[in-house]
């Protein structure tokens, strides 16, 4: 009784993935095999505005329901400046990425400190997950097969990190041969070692394009544990050079 | 008058930049209660803080920022026995962080009180020596608690990877230590000791200059920095004495300071920091039969420290840390050569809750401290903390100094926004 209540519980939570695949728009399916790399270039497109100067916020819900809030300024790929503004007790915390450098200022300690990537920022998520978030910069994509489900087709990929300075070591990314949005990664460390999984959701139009709002990151072992990303507010900005200068940090 | 001004300042920003500028209002509250462990179990210590902040943004290049502090502290009367009628530092009412900054996208201008930390390391802060210290407060103070603001023109130009720094404070200020009975009682036992304090200098009496250069290049982070200023720490002459009393006088220096600071990540998850302070001219006092004399000094501190990457939700740091003077005569009031190494353990429960426990060493003399703490968030804005810190060894070593101080601690902190 017990297996066929779970049985039941697994069907309908499944339910609303299967609806919200076959909810997706048609668009120009690609007629011959391509390069693993510029599928993940345009699943990144489908993630967020690509590598333009431009600035979102993102809230973050952990299990407990404990919510946090940061504003992102992202100038291109080597450079971005994450602000927290909530909640109340660590607002002002502000994290820089310049390259593969990364520094953390606090109001406490009132000075930039220099961090490593694989920090985590709060719950499942890590520094890198919000900072460094364009793969195929950081990734050689492999194309391992394509998979069928329903009616939908979808590209196996195999990401392996282009250097040891990256969040994760591997990454195995699920992306929807119809339009290239990506629907789940699968992390692991440098070691080889699974970390955790990631679900992209709620796509929806910013800036003119089709793209995921939504990122739920679980742990790979327990899958309880997990943080809900919710990406908003895009906007194309222009930043001085400055803002990424990890002096002006504390200012 | 300063008070004065700031205080209205504070009233004023709001109703000054009206309706269309952006202001904020928020604020903490802690309440810290502990017992000590030591000679003195039957006291229980309260530290008790508040700060109220305003920050105005009138344009988006010229913010205001303005903060008043509170303190209640019983460590004092806790130490030397004082009859609570006659406490001085049970309750007090300051001004934090107040200045006003002007920013373009090349520099930065903030002039009035305010905070500035130099230095890569942690453990032993040798590099953050523009601010005098709360020296009340311990090692579980947040690092800005323990700064006290100074009067500061204080500008920053930015360079392509680094920046350059100019500080000038018409008004330095003097750390506020803790009593003396924790450090004569093993010089002069059970004489009583008067300390005549110095009086801080007025406005333009005294000037602290100093400047710093600071580059990111291959990966590795490096300041190099210079500080001209009164000595922060007190040194003593004695003025008068009898076989049952001494009287001293309180006396501040000038000093300067040069540094070098570093700090690079070692094979993608370690980061390597390390601090090299010279300071010159700096005196010490020591103990010549019943006189009290003092001799000029130059100090090194020379601190390394490495950080790890997160291991099974395990996290470590270890700090190897040298402290030196280059003249010592026979009855010192500090070991000539100080070494200390310390390893701190941090455990992610998840939630951001984590429990770190730091063992600290002291070579030449045999002297330990132990510090616990488990920092729990309940929601968005109270924090709870339990913990304990502990200190003990030979009799000589500078951390068994602060065994009476040894304590369990229970604290709660709120964080609040009004506006």
């Amino acid at each position: 009784m017990k297996s066929y209540c779970t049985l039941l519980l697994l069907l309908c939570l499944s339910t609303p993935t299967f609806a919200a695949k076959k909810a997706v728009k048609k668009s120009a399916a690609p007629t011959v095999v391509e390069d693993a790399n510029e599928i993940v270039k345009k699943a990144d497109l489908k993630r967020g505005l690509g590598n333009i100067s431009h600035s979102f916020k993102v809230t973050i819900t952990n299990q407990d329901e404990k919510v946090e809030v940061y504003e992102v300024s992202f100038k291109d790929v080597n450079a971005s400046l994450t602000n927290q503004t909530e909640p109340e007790r660590s607002r002002g915390r502000k994290l820089l990425m310049k390259d593969y450098d990364i520094w953390l200022y606090t109001p406490n300690i009132k000075k930039p400190v220099r961090i490593s990537l694989e920090q985590k920022l709060t719950g499942e998520v890590s520094n890198g997950d919000i900072a460094r978030t364009n793969y195929a910069e950081d990734y050689d994509a492999k194309l391992v097969s394509v998979e069928k489900v329903g009616k939908n087709e979808f590209y196996k990929l195999e990401l392996t990190a282009k250097n040891k300075k990256v969040t994760y070591g591997r990454i195995e990314y699920l992306v929807s041969k119809k339009d290239y949005a990506p629907t789940e990664a699968t992390f692991f460390a440098l070691s080889g070692k699974p970390l955790k999984k990631a679900e992209f959701s709620d796509f929806k139009n910013v800036q003119g394009v089709s793209r995921s709002t939504k990122m739920v990151i679980s742990d790979y072992l327990q899958s309880s544990k997990k943080s809900t990303l919710v990406f908003s507010d895009h906007k194309e900005e222009k930043f001085s050079d400055s803002l990424f200068n990890k002096d002006r940090l504390e200012f | 008058m300063k008070k004065q001004i700031i205080l209205a300042s504070f009233i004023l920003a709001p109703s000054l930049q009206k309706a269309s500028a952006d202001t904020k209002v928020r604020g903490s509250i802690t309440a810290k209660a502990s017992q000590y462990s030591e000679e003195l179990k039957e006291k229980y210590g309260q530290h008790h803080k508040a700060q109220l902040g305003q920050e105005t943004k009138f344009t988006p290049s010229v913010n205001l920022v303005n903060q008043l502090r509170w303190e209640y502290s019983t460590l004092s009367s806790d130490i030397t026995g004082v009859p609570p009628a006659d406490k001085t530092d049970k309750e007090e009412f300051y001004l934090g962080e107040n200045f006003l900054k002007y920013q373009s996208d090349s520099w930065v201008m903030q002039t009035g009180y305010q905070e500035v930390a130099w230095g890569e390391a942690f453990g032993l802060n040798y590099a953050d020596i523009v601010n005098p210290k709360n020296m009340k407060e311990t090692f579980y103070s947040r690092y800005s608690d323990s700064r006290i603001p100074i009067f500061m023109l204080n500008y920053k130009y930015f360079l392509e990877n680094g920046s350059f720094q100019v500080l000038y404070s018409p008004e330095p200020k003097f750390s506020k230590m803790l009593p003396h009975e924790v450090f004569t009682k093993q010089y002069f036992g059970t004489t009583k000791i008067t300390i005549k304090k110095e009086a801080e200098p007025g406005f333009f009496d005294e000037n602290d200059v100093g400047a710093k250069l600071s580059q990111s290049l291959w990966g590795v982070d490096g300041s190099l920095y210079y500080f001209s200023y009164l000595d922060r720490e007190p040194h003593y002459t004695l003025t008068s004495a009898t076989l049952t009393s001494i009287a001293l006088q309180e006396e501040h220096n000038r000093i300067n300071t040069t540094g070098i600071s570093l700090a690079k990540t070692l094979y993608d998850d370690f980061v390597l920091r390390s601090d090299l302070v010279y300071t010159q001219d700096k005196f010490i006092n020591y103990r010549s039969g019943n006189s009290l004399l003092k001799v000029k000094s130059n100090l090194t501190n020379f601190l390394v420290s490495l950080d790890t990457p997160t291991y099974n939700k395990f996290s470590a740091l270890f700090v190897f840390a040298v402290s030196r003077l280059d003249k010592a005569p026979d009855g010192i009031f500090r070991e000539q050569v100080q070494n200390y190494s310390i390893a701190k353990l941090t455990y992610d429960i998840g939630d951001e809750r984590s429990f770190d426990l730091s063992y600290t060493h002291e070579f030449n003399k045999d002297g330990h401290s132990l510090q616990g703490q488990l920092l729990w968030p309940i929601n968005s804005s109270f924090e709870f903390s339990v913990g304990g810190e502990f200190y003990w060894g030979r009799a000589t070593s500078s951390l068994s100094t602060f065994k009476n101080l040894s304590n369990v601690f229970f604290s709660l902190k709120n964080y609040f926004q009004i506006l």
